[in-house]
């Protein structure tokens, strides 16, 4: 009796293992899931141990890089292949040629093959519908599911394709090594946007990981994870109650969700690029830095400087600079920035409200450069930084709402409600019933106005500490990540009625 | 495998055994704080799903289910309460509760979910006052996307419980995106024939893409009511005659804070 309930319990692990590792699309493996770390723990031994051999560690990273794109994305993986064997024979084909115009051709085939199947995916369906709005066609919008980090991966395609026709790069040797370029895990999903130039000599040296590398990793997904799991799912909850029905709440709570979402898809997007940077790190490899406290900015143009560092350098190096960048007069400029912004937009979402959010800032970087001249010569004192700083993060938080409120109406009544309903009065009362929510904030501006020396110094003691300290600081965030994972935040706290 | 590599590994290793046990063992508290786990065992132990996960529309699904009971002749005084759907359900129930010789009472509160509801006496209070006899339930929207939906779970029995013996009707929130499980657990823990599913219900929305519109709840009141022969406790229920007009559902709004 005792050992048929073992064997049937032991028959119920196996088979939810099993179930946990195929995949399913409600349950993307992200680096913050157990699973993943479960994973980690078979992957590090055999990466370590195969680390020596450059042919060995390529094919076991690639294998492993694609069992993870199918737990996100399922058999597209098969396509992510197929898309890296066309660009690395394209590729090749580009380097062989001498003259231009055959060169060119092959480059722009690669290109549209990309931009083609990025576009099938993830634009289909909102051509479709401005084609029905446009003719009143009825058009059905197609089944599409997106594979998962078909937009970082296609910029990286397009930026190798595009270095190998400028000869800044020669094609990889080796299909493998440009797969294990495009397929590679810790940026496939969610990026930074690696470039070929900085990335492939890395693979060439294969570098073995020193102390700093991997527990400088691991500091950063410290990092990461209280960012992305425990800091920006926890404040999400409040965030979404207000931009799911805006007209609920008051100018003060309305006020706070934006301030939020602010600082909410700063955690999440940087926190998971931590992330990946970390694991990168721990690898041996470099992916650079993506996010550099782009809320210090004082102006947008820093704020572009600091915010998805790899975004907004692969823009300026592939759709600004050839659409002639600063090189063909003062309007030209303007008009080839607010093009990059717009395409920038649209890269975040097939929707008009990130085109709207794109050109925005477009529209924001033309202001800043024609007021440059004037603006440089005002004297650089605390209160100009503070001016410029707080029209700088006002600006950006206000597009914030239009990027994510579900429309254009949302978005006007979110701004109404602040600027008409606002009442600082309601505000002891709102931190008495969101104290955590509150803290969480404060803490995170805090966080993110310190010193940028300051955080290295703390990853340095980090690195340098006992083993039982950073087990037992990992062990204390896994905690924090459980606490808050089931904390839930009520939409709203009654105190009477 | 390198020296820093395993130091490495010895940390992700021993930290992910140290959440596996404590996640099998009973609750750790230290000095009233209790140790949340990680829902390994629950992961690892699941059984496969007894619960029909149908998420079609309900009322044939759940036909099979239940024993089809007596309908209850008496005229009954219903309380609908709830959520900020429950206004637009009222209206319509109105109309039915004309047509069947009931009373109906509505008791509407935004933005409100099980705990807002669970952690008052509130309830208690309009079922004493309007002498309630049989009683719609509308939440559960407001905890659609709620991670941990479980932990609702108290919040639902607490619910119930102040409903005590009273006839009821759960109406399962109107999804409009796929839930994390509210659905599921509502049916779990509701009587058997006592939870109206509705996710799957195709329902025209409001502006707000959430809130079904005025004539959607309507059509959704009447699939409650052909559901309702086949409910643990079915009442009068005929359709509403088309002159019967409107119908007052006498209506209390409970106030948001600062509203």
């Amino acid at each position: 009796m005792m050992l048929a309930e073992i064997s049937e319990t032991l028959l119920t692990v196996v088979r939810n293992i099993a179930d946990m590792l195929l995949y399913d699309a409600e349950a993307p493996m992200l680096f913050s899931s157990g699973l993943f770390w479960l994973l980690f723990i078979f992957f590090l031994p055999v990466y370590a141990l195969l680390k020596k051999s450059k042919t060995k560690m390529v094919v076991f990273v690639v294998g492993f890089s694609l069992y993870f794109y199918y737990k996100s994305s399922g058999l597209f993986f098969l396509m992510l292949i197929g898309t890296s064997l066309v660009d690395w024979l394209l590729s090749h084909a580009i380097a062989k040629l001498e003259r231009r115009g055959p060169r060119l051709a092959v480059m722009w085939l690669s290109v549209l093959v990309s931009l083609s199947i990025l576009g099938y995916f993830k634009y289909a369906n909102f051509f479709l519908w401005n084609w029905n709005q446009m003719v009143q066609g009825n058009f059905q919008p197609l089944d599409l599911i997106l594979p998962v980090g078909i937009s970082f991966y296609t910029f990286q395609s397009i930026s190798y394709v595009v270095d190998v026709y400028k000869k800044r790069i020669a094609p990889t040797e080796s299909w493998l090594d440009y797969l294990f370029f495009l397929s590679f895990f810790p940026a496939l999903v969610a990026g930074p946007i690696v470039r070929a130039d900085y990335f492939l000599p890395q693979i060439e040296e294969n570098r073995r990981a020193t102390k700093e590398n991997i527990y400088g990793g691991l500091w950063l997904i410290i990092i990461g994870i209280v960012k992305k799991a425990i800091i920006a799912d926890y404040i999400a909850q409040y965030n979404d109650l207000i931009f799911n029905d805006p007209s609920l709440y008051t100018g003060m709570q309305t006020l706070m969700g934006v301030l939020g979402y602010t600082m909410q898809i700063y955690c999440d997007f940087s926190g998971y690029s931590d992330m990946a940077i970390g694991l990168a790190l721990i690898m041996g490899f470099h992916l650079g830095l993506n996010f550099d406290s782009p809320y210090q900015s004082r102006n947008l143009t820093e704020f572009w400087r600091r915010w998805h560092i790899s975004l907004s350098s692969w823009l300026r190096d592939y759709v600004y600079i050839p659409l002639g960048g600063n090189r063909k007069g003062t309007v030209r400029t303007y008009v080839n920035n607010f093009l990059t912004m717009l395409i920038g937009g649209l890269w975040h979402g097939a929707a008009w409200k990130f085109v709207f959010w794109g050109a925005m800032h477009g529209v924001g970087l033309a202001i800043h450069k024609a007021c440059k001249p004037w603006l440089d010569r005002i004297p650089d004192n605390w209160l100009v930084s503070f001016v410029s700083w707080a029209i700088t993060f006002v600006y950006v938080s206000l597009l914030w709402v239009f990027f994510r409120a579900a429309d254009f109406e949302s978005s006007v009544l979110i701004i109404k409600n602040i600027f008409v309903g606002f009442d600082i009065n309601q505000f002891p009362q709102f931190f008495e019933v969101r104290m955590v929510w509150c803290i969480m904030m404060l803490a995170l501006i805090v966080m993110h106005f310190v010193p940028q020396s300051w955080t290295d110094a703390c990853g340095r003691v980090f690195v340098k500490s006992p083993w039982i300290v950073k087990f037992l600081v990992f062990v204390a965030v896994v905690q924090l990540v459980i606490e808050f994972m089931t904390e839930e935040v009520v939409p709203f706290i009654y105190f009477q009625f | 495998m390198k020296s820093h590599y395993s130091g490495l590994w010895l940390i992700v290793a021993v930290s992910l055994i140290v959440f596996l046990v404590i996640s099998f063992v009973d609750d750790i508290s230290v000095g009233g704080w209790t140790i949340k786990k990680a829902p390994f065992s629950e992961n690892l132990l699941a059984k496969e799903d007894s619960v029909g996960r149908n998420s079609d529309f309900c009322a044939d699904s759940l036909a099979g289910k239940v024993i089809e009971a007596k309908t209850d002749s008496v005229p009954k005084s219903i309380l609908i309460f709830g959520d900020s759907m429950t206004l637009n359900l009222a209206l319509r129930l109105a109309q039915y509760a004309k047509q069947n010789g009931h009373t109906l009472h509505s008791v509407n509160w935004d933005s409100s979910n099980t705990k807002i509801w669970a952690d008052c006496d509130t309830l208690r209070h309009f079922i004493r006052v309007f002498d309630v006899d049989y009683v719609f339930i509308s939440l559960g929207s407001n905890e659609l996307y709620f991670k941990n939906p479980e932990s609702r779970l108290p919040y639902i029995k607490k619910v119930l419980e102040m409903i005590d013996t009273i006839p009821y009707v759960w109406i399962g929130p109107p999804n409009w995106q796929k839930d994390s499980g509210i659905n599921d657990l509502l049916e779990r823990t509701c009587r058997s024939g006592s939870f109206f599913r509705t996710d799957g219900m195709e329902l025209a929305r409001k502006k707000d893409h959430i809130h079904p519109t005025r004539a959607a709840s309507a059509l959704w009141v009447d699939s409650i009511m052909r559901w309702m022969p086949k409910s643990a406790h079915p009442i009068l229920a005929d359709s509403p005659s088309d002159s019967i007009g409107r119908a007052n559902a006498n209506v209390t709004f409970l106030k948001a804070l600062n509203k």
